[in-house]
């Protein structure tokens, strides 16, 4: 096996395919079937319809 | 970078139309309460939105890594809320006690390297995701993660020092078994 240094050049070239692997694999185990509550979905929509107009963004 | 409130609003929009079951796993993973997690992901899109200039592609990698650690950070208030005894720093390891998928990997030494830092201790790791991975500075990092640009530097040295110290021993090792293959 090759010598291998850990420079950030070599960082920089493994660590976002860790990344990468590490999201995938978030995404992949996310259920997507899984139904908000009323609370957090009226919650979400008052952030949205609120913020936008009146707030920092 | 300028944008106006309903290009803002847009994104925000998709975000949360594309990411908040991703983010109610990260979440549900360590409260184990769907209702605490909902809490969780409304919170960290609350910080979202009033960071939204931070915010470029939304596809991005980069953008993932940013929601993902914004949900670990209101996660981990909220289970210092329930468990208001533990004053220690709490870590969020997205990864749980399950092994990567490494078979994708163009070699063995790239999976086993792969390992190695996938093995990295979480405190570590976040830091090395966010400046390698997300190309943060140290003081972005230190605001995303609460700590301070010492602790940033420190975690960094360190995680290196673990690192080549992991990749050293998996050197020995595999010329070692070259050996005895001969």
């Amino acid at each position: 096996m090759e010598h291998v240094e850990v420079t950030d050049k070599w960082l920089y070239q493994y660590i976002p395919v860790l990344d990468r692997m590490i999201i995938n694999k978030l995404e992949n185990q996310a259920h997507t079937e899984y139904e908000f509550s009323s609370k957090f979905r009226y919650r979400m929509k008052h952030l949205i319809n609120t913020r936008f107009i009146h707030g920092s963004a | 970078m300028i944008m106006d409130k309903d290009e803002n609003k847009r994104k925000f929009v998709t975000l949360y139309e594309k990411y908040r079951y991703l983010m109610m796993k990260v979440a549900y993973d360590v409260l184990g309460d769907n209702y605490l997690a909902e809490d969780a992901v409304h919170e960290a899109f609350i910080k979202i939105e009033k960071n939204m200039t931070k915010i470029g592609d939304v596809d991005a990698q980069k953008t993932k890594r940013y929601l993902i650690t914004i949900t670990k950070n209101a996660t981990i208030d909220i289970y210092r809320k329930r468990k208001i005894q533990m004053k220690r720093e709490i870590f969020v390891d997205e990864l749980g006690e399950e092994n990567l998928p490494l078979s994708y990997m163009k070699t063995n030494s790239d999976s086993r390297i792969l390992d190695i830092l996938k093995n990295l201790p979480v405190k570590y790791r976040d830091v090395f995701l966010l400046k390698y991975s997300s190309k943060l500075d140290n003081n972005e990092i230190a605001e995303m993660l609460n700590i301070s640009e010492g602790a940033v530097r420190q975690r960094l040295s360190r995680g290196k020092v673990m690192l080549q110290k992991a990749i050293n021993d998996l050197e020995v090792h595999a010329d070692g078994t070259c050996g005895s293959n001969r």
